[in-house]
Protein backbone atom coordinates (compact mmCIF):
# COMPACT_ATOMS: atom_id res chain seq x y z
CA UNK A 1 0.00 0.00 0.00
CA UNK A 2 1.40 3.36 -0.97
CA UNK A 3 2.30 5.61 1.91
CA UNK A 4 0.25 8.28 0.16
CA UNK A 5 -2.85 6.27 0.89
CA UNK A 6 -2.06 5.23 4.37
CA UNK A 7 -4.09 6.71 7.10
CA UNK A 8 -2.36 8.60 9.78
CA UNK A 9 -0.42 6.68 12.34
CA UNK A 10 0.16 7.85 15.82
CA UNK A 11 2.12 6.62 18.74
CA UNK A 12 2.18 7.00 22.43
CA UNK A 13 4.98 9.13 23.77
CA UNK A 14 5.71 8.17 27.31
CA UNK A 15 9.46 7.80 27.02
CA UNK A 16 11.19 10.23 29.30
CA UNK A 17 8.07 10.85 31.38
CA UNK A 18 9.68 10.69 34.79
CA UNK A 19 9.13 12.99 37.70
CA UNK A 20 12.08 14.10 39.77
CA UNK A 21 11.84 12.65 43.25
CA UNK A 22 8.83 10.54 42.38
CA UNK A 23 8.05 7.62 44.63
CA UNK A 24 7.97 4.23 42.99
CA UNK A 25 4.72 2.83 44.29
CA UNK A 26 1.67 0.86 43.19
CA UNK A 27 -1.20 2.98 41.95
CA UNK A 28 -4.30 2.87 39.82
CA UNK A 29 -3.59 4.94 36.74
CA UNK A 30 -6.81 4.91 34.76
CA UNK A 31 -10.20 3.37 34.28
CA UNK A 32 -11.27 2.55 30.73
CA UNK A 33 -14.71 3.92 30.06
CA UNK A 34 -17.50 1.42 29.42
CA UNK A 35 -18.27 2.69 25.93
CA UNK A 36 -14.76 2.38 24.50
CA UNK A 37 -12.49 -0.46 23.46
CA UNK A 38 -8.72 -0.45 23.98
CA UNK A 39 -7.10 -1.63 20.76
CA UNK A 40 -3.36 -1.69 21.47
CA UNK A 41 -1.40 -2.61 24.60
CA UNK A 42 -1.27 0.06 27.24
CA UNK A 43 2.02 1.98 27.43
CA UNK A 44 3.50 2.97 30.77
CA UNK A 45 6.05 5.59 31.74
CA UNK A 46 9.20 4.25 33.34
CA UNK A 47 8.34 5.70 36.74
CA UNK A 48 4.90 4.09 36.70
CA UNK A 49 3.11 7.42 37.05
CA UNK A 50 1.48 7.58 33.63
CA UNK A 51 -0.27 5.27 31.22
CA UNK A 52 -1.48 5.85 27.70
CA UNK A 53 -3.64 3.80 25.41
CA UNK A 54 -5.64 3.98 22.22
CA UNK A 55 -9.38 3.74 22.56
CA UNK A 56 -11.75 2.99 19.74
CA UNK A 57 -15.21 4.49 19.57
CA UNK A 58 -17.78 4.77 16.81
CA UNK A 59 -16.23 7.99 15.46
CA UNK A 60 -12.60 6.83 15.35
CA UNK A 61 -9.55 6.10 17.49
CA UNK A 62 -8.01 8.42 20.05
CA UNK A 63 -5.00 8.37 22.31
CA UNK A 64 -5.93 8.71 25.98
CA UNK A 65 -3.25 9.88 28.36
CA UNK A 66 -4.38 10.82 31.84
CA UNK A 67 -7.14 13.39 31.48
CA UNK A 68 -5.97 14.21 27.95
CA UNK A 69 -7.96 12.74 25.06
CA UNK A 70 -6.36 13.17 21.62
CA UNK A 71 -8.04 13.99 18.38
CA UNK A 72 -9.66 11.17 16.40
CA UNK A 73 -7.84 9.34 13.60
CA UNK A 74 -8.99 6.70 11.16
CA UNK A 75 -6.30 4.27 12.25
CA UNK A 76 -3.73 4.44 14.99
CA UNK A 77 -0.99 1.91 15.48
CA UNK B 1 -3.99 12.88 7.58
CA UNK B 2 -5.48 13.24 4.07
CA UNK B 3 -4.28 9.75 3.22
CA UNK B 4 -0.66 10.40 4.17
CA UNK B 5 1.31 8.43 6.71
CA UNK B 6 2.68 10.58 9.45
CA UNK B 7 4.01 10.35 12.98
CA UNK B 8 2.01 12.07 15.68
CA UNK B 9 3.76 13.16 18.84
CA UNK B 10 1.18 14.43 21.25
CA UNK B 11 -0.86 16.62 18.86
CA UNK B 12 1.91 17.45 16.36
CA UNK B 13 2.22 15.44 13.15
CA UNK B 14 5.15 15.14 10.83
CA UNK B 15 6.19 13.09 7.82
CA UNK B 16 9.95 13.40 7.99
CA UNK B 17 11.10 10.89 5.40
CA UNK B 18 9.07 11.80 2.32
CA UNK B 19 6.53 9.83 0.30
CA UNK B 20 8.97 7.13 -0.92
CA UNK B 21 9.71 5.78 2.53
CA UNK B 22 7.34 3.90 4.78
CA UNK B 23 7.90 3.99 8.52
CA UNK B 24 7.84 0.51 10.01
CA UNK B 25 6.52 -0.13 13.49
CA UNK B 26 7.78 -0.03 16.20
CA UNK B 27 9.09 3.45 16.83
CA UNK B 28 12.11 3.42 19.11
CA UNK B 29 12.61 6.24 21.61
CA UNK B 30 15.70 7.24 23.49
CA UNK B 31 15.25 6.90 27.24
CA UNK B 32 14.94 10.64 27.57
CA UNK B 33 12.26 10.67 24.86
CA UNK B 34 14.02 13.30 22.80
CA UNK B 35 15.05 11.11 19.85
CA UNK B 36 12.90 8.74 17.81
CA UNK B 37 14.16 6.11 15.38
CA UNK B 38 12.51 3.52 13.19
CA UNK B 39 13.02 1.20 10.28
CA UNK B 40 12.12 2.61 6.89
CA UNK B 41 11.32 0.66 3.76
CA UNK B 42 11.27 1.88 0.17
CA UNK B 43 8.32 0.69 -1.84
CA UNK B 44 10.25 1.47 -5.03
CA UNK B 45 13.34 -0.61 -4.29
CA UNK B 46 12.19 -2.81 -1.38
CA UNK B 47 15.40 -1.84 0.41
CA UNK B 48 15.51 -0.58 3.96
CA UNK B 49 17.34 1.85 6.15
CA UNK B 50 17.12 3.39 9.59
CA UNK B 51 15.71 6.83 10.16
CA UNK B 52 16.67 8.84 13.23
CA UNK B 53 14.91 12.13 13.87
CA UNK B 54 14.20 12.68 10.17
CA UNK B 55 17.65 11.66 8.89
CA UNK B 56 17.93 8.52 6.77
CA UNK B 57 20.91 6.22 7.19
CA UNK B 58 22.62 4.04 4.56
CA UNK B 59 20.38 1.75 2.54
CA UNK B 60 20.71 -2.03 2.78
CA UNK B 61 18.78 -5.05 1.53
CA UNK B 62 17.20 -5.32 4.97
CA UNK B 63 17.65 -3.80 8.40
CA UNK B 64 16.57 -4.82 11.88
CA UNK B 65 15.05 -2.54 14.51
CA UNK B 66 17.44 0.09 15.87
CA UNK B 67 18.60 0.54 19.45
CA UNK B 68 19.51 3.94 20.88
CA UNK B 69 21.79 5.04 23.66
CA UNK B 70 20.12 6.83 26.56
CA UNK B 71 20.40 10.29 24.99
CA UNK B 72 19.80 8.99 21.46
CA UNK B 73 23.18 10.15 20.17
CA UNK B 74 24.29 6.60 19.29
CA UNK B 75 22.40 4.06 17.20
CA UNK B 76 23.05 0.41 16.35
CA UNK B 77 21.16 -2.08 14.22
CA UNK B 78 21.45 -5.28 12.20
CA UNK B 79 21.82 -4.93 8.43
CA UNK B 80 21.77 -7.46 5.60
CA UNK B 81 23.47 -7.21 2.21
CA UNK B 82 23.16 -10.29 0.01
CA UNK B 83 23.76 -13.39 2.14
CA UNK B 84 25.82 -11.53 4.75
CA UNK B 85 24.80 -9.50 7.75
CA UNK B 86 26.62 -7.17 10.09
CA UNK B 87 26.03 -4.71 12.86
CA UNK B 88 26.01 -1.02 12.01
CA UNK B 89 27.10 1.26 14.84
CA UNK B 90 26.82 4.98 14.25
CA UNK B 91 27.02 4.37 10.52
CA UNK B 92 30.06 2.08 10.64
CA UNK B 93 29.76 -1.57 9.59
CA UNK B 94 30.98 -4.32 11.87
CA UNK B 95 32.55 -7.57 10.66
CA UNK B 96 30.27 -9.69 8.45
CA UNK B 97 28.58 -12.81 9.79
CA UNK B 98 26.26 -15.51 8.50
CA UNK B 99 23.52 -14.78 11.05
CA UNK B 100 23.20 -12.43 13.99
CA UNK B 101 20.80 -11.27 16.65
CA UNK B 102 19.63 -7.72 16.97
CA UNK B 103 22.15 -5.71 18.98
CA UNK B 104 21.85 -4.19 22.44
CA UNK B 105 23.54 -0.94 23.42
CA UNK B 106 24.74 0.46 26.74
CA UNK B 107 23.33 3.69 28.12
CA UNK B 108 26.33 5.74 27.00
CA UNK B 109 26.47 4.00 23.62
CA UNK B 110 30.05 2.84 24.12
CA UNK B 111 29.24 -0.89 24.33
CA UNK B 112 27.23 -2.81 21.74
CA UNK B 113 26.49 -6.51 22.16
CA UNK B 114 25.02 -9.09 19.80
CA UNK B 115 25.09 -12.76 18.92
CA UNK B 116 26.91 -13.67 15.71
CA UNK B 117 27.37 -16.89 13.77
CA UNK B 118 30.49 -17.30 11.69
CA UNK B 119 31.67 -20.55 10.14
CA UNK B 120 28.87 -22.42 11.89
CA UNK B 121 29.75 -21.27 15.40
CA UNK B 122 27.85 -18.81 17.57
CA UNK B 123 29.58 -16.24 19.69
CA UNK B 124 28.53 -13.36 21.90
CA UNK B 125 30.13 -10.11 20.84
CA UNK B 126 30.34 -7.54 23.64
CA UNK B 127 32.18 -4.42 22.63
CA UNK B 128 35.56 -5.60 21.41
CA UNK B 129 35.26 -8.96 23.16
CA UNK B 130 33.96 -12.12 21.48
CA UNK B 131 33.00 -15.20 23.53
CA UNK B 132 31.91 -18.58 22.11
CA UNK B 133 28.44 -19.74 23.19
CA UNK B 134 26.65 -23.04 22.71
CA UNK B 135 23.27 -21.75 21.58
CA UNK B 136 21.86 -19.27 19.16
CA UNK B 137 20.84 -16.18 21.14
CA UNK B 138 17.38 -15.04 20.16
CA UNK B 139 17.92 -11.68 21.86
CA UNK B 140 20.72 -9.97 23.75
CA UNK B 141 20.48 -7.39 26.54
CA UNK B 142 23.01 -5.26 28.37
CA UNK B 143 23.22 -3.45 31.67
CA UNK B 144 23.31 0.33 31.54
CA UNK B 145 27.08 0.34 32.06
CA UNK B 146 27.63 -2.39 29.47
CA UNK B 147 29.42 -4.66 31.94
CA UNK B 148 26.68 -7.28 32.36
CA UNK B 149 25.21 -9.13 29.42
CA UNK B 150 22.39 -11.60 29.02
CA UNK B 151 20.63 -13.37 26.20
CA UNK B 152 17.70 -15.64 25.46
CA UNK B 153 17.85 -19.12 23.99
CA UNK B 154 15.02 -21.13 22.50
CA UNK B 155 14.63 -24.87 22.58
CA UNK B 156 11.57 -25.80 20.60
CA UNK B 157 8.69 -23.95 22.23
CA UNK B 158 10.65 -23.14 25.43
CA UNK B 159 12.68 -20.02 26.18
CA UNK B 160 15.40 -19.53 28.77
CA UNK B 161 17.25 -16.40 29.82
CA UNK B 162 21.00 -16.57 30.40
CA UNK B 163 22.39 -13.84 32.67
CA UNK B 164 26.11 -13.44 33.09
CA UNK B 165 26.58 -17.07 32.06
CA UNK B 166 23.87 -18.54 34.37
CA UNK B 167 20.90 -20.15 32.65
CA UNK B 168 17.40 -19.61 34.07
CA UNK B 169 14.18 -21.60 34.15
CA UNK B 170 12.49 -22.39 30.87
CA UNK B 171 9.20 -20.69 30.00
CA UNK B 172 6.77 -20.77 27.13
CA UNK B 173 7.18 -17.02 26.62
CA UNK B 174 9.67 -14.46 27.82
CA UNK B 175 9.55 -10.67 27.47
CA UNK B 176 12.43 -8.25 27.20
CA UNK B 177 14.73 -8.57 30.24
CA UNK B 178 16.23 -5.59 31.98
CA UNK B 179 19.20 -5.37 34.33
CA UNK B 180 19.07 -3.79 37.76
CA UNK B 181 20.85 -0.42 38.02
CA UNK B 182 23.94 -2.13 39.47
CA UNK B 183 23.84 -4.79 36.73
CA UNK B 184 23.83 -7.66 39.25
CA UNK B 185 20.41 -9.18 38.51
CA UNK B 186 17.88 -9.13 35.72
CA UNK B 187 14.10 -9.01 35.69
CA UNK B 188 11.75 -10.10 32.95
CA UNK B 189 8.17 -11.02 32.18
CA UNK B 190 7.55 -14.70 31.55
CA UNK B 191 4.60 -16.97 30.86
CA UNK B 192 4.25 -20.63 31.75
CA UNK B 193 1.38 -21.49 29.46
CA UNK B 194 -1.42 -19.19 30.74
CA UNK B 195 0.23 -18.29 34.03
CA UNK B 196 2.05 -14.96 34.08
CA UNK B 197 5.17 -14.23 36.09
CA UNK B 198 7.66 -11.50 36.77
CA UNK B 199 11.07 -13.07 37.25
CA UNK B 200 13.49 -11.12 39.44
CA UNK B 201 16.92 -12.68 39.70
CA UNK B 202 16.27 -16.33 40.53
CA UNK B 203 12.75 -15.73 41.91
CA UNK B 204 9.53 -15.87 39.93
CA UNK B 205 6.42 -14.11 41.18
CA UNK B 206 3.00 -14.99 39.78
CA UNK B 207 1.10 -11.92 38.58
CA UNK B 208 -2.19 -11.16 36.83
CA UNK B 209 -3.07 -8.85 33.99
CA UNK B 210 0.54 -8.03 33.21
CA UNK B 211 0.66 -5.59 30.32
CA UNK B 212 4.30 -4.47 30.23
CA UNK B 213 7.86 -5.58 30.75
CA UNK B 214 9.21 -4.83 34.23
CA UNK B 215 11.47 -1.92 35.13
CA UNK B 216 13.66 -1.46 38.19
CA UNK B 217 13.19 1.47 40.52
CA UNK B 218 16.13 3.90 40.42
CA UNK B 219 17.53 2.47 43.67
CA UNK B 220 17.14 -1.11 42.45
CA UNK B 221 15.10 -2.27 45.45
CA UNK B 222 11.78 -2.61 43.59
CA UNK B 223 10.44 -3.75 40.26
CA UNK B 224 7.40 -2.15 38.66
CA UNK B 225 5.20 -3.30 35.82
CA UNK B 226 1.98 -2.22 34.18
CA UNK B 227 -1.18 -4.29 34.49
CA UNK B 228 -4.70 -4.19 33.18
CA UNK B 229 -7.26 -5.69 35.50
CA UNK B 230 -10.71 -5.60 34.02
CA UNK B 231 -11.18 -1.98 32.94
CA UNK B 232 -8.62 -0.65 35.38
CA UNK B 233 -5.03 0.15 34.47
CA UNK B 234 -2.54 -0.26 37.28
CA UNK B 235 1.12 0.19 38.06
CA UNK B 236 2.16 -2.69 40.30
CA UNK B 237 5.33 -2.87 42.39
CA UNK B 238 7.25 -5.87 43.71
CA UNK B 239 10.11 -5.86 46.18
CA UNK B 240 13.38 -7.25 44.89
CA UNK B 241 14.00 -10.48 46.87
Amino acid sequence: MSPMFRTTSAFLLLAGCASAGSSFEARRLAVISDDSRVIVPVSFSRDGRRAAYVEQRDDGCRMVHGSHVGKPYGILC
Amino acid sequence: MNGRQSIAVEEKEYSPYGPDWTITWPLIFSAEGSVVASRLSSEKTSRGCIGVDGRRGEEFDRVGPPVLSRDGSHVAYRAHEGDRCFVVIDGRRGPPCDFMSDPAISADGKVVAYGARRQGKWSLVVGGDERPIDHQPTFVFLSADGRSVGFGVEDGSRVQVVVNGRIGESFTLVGRPVFSPDGKIAAYAADQDKTQYIVIGGTKVEVAGRESDPVFSPDGTQVGYGARIGREIWWKVLAVP
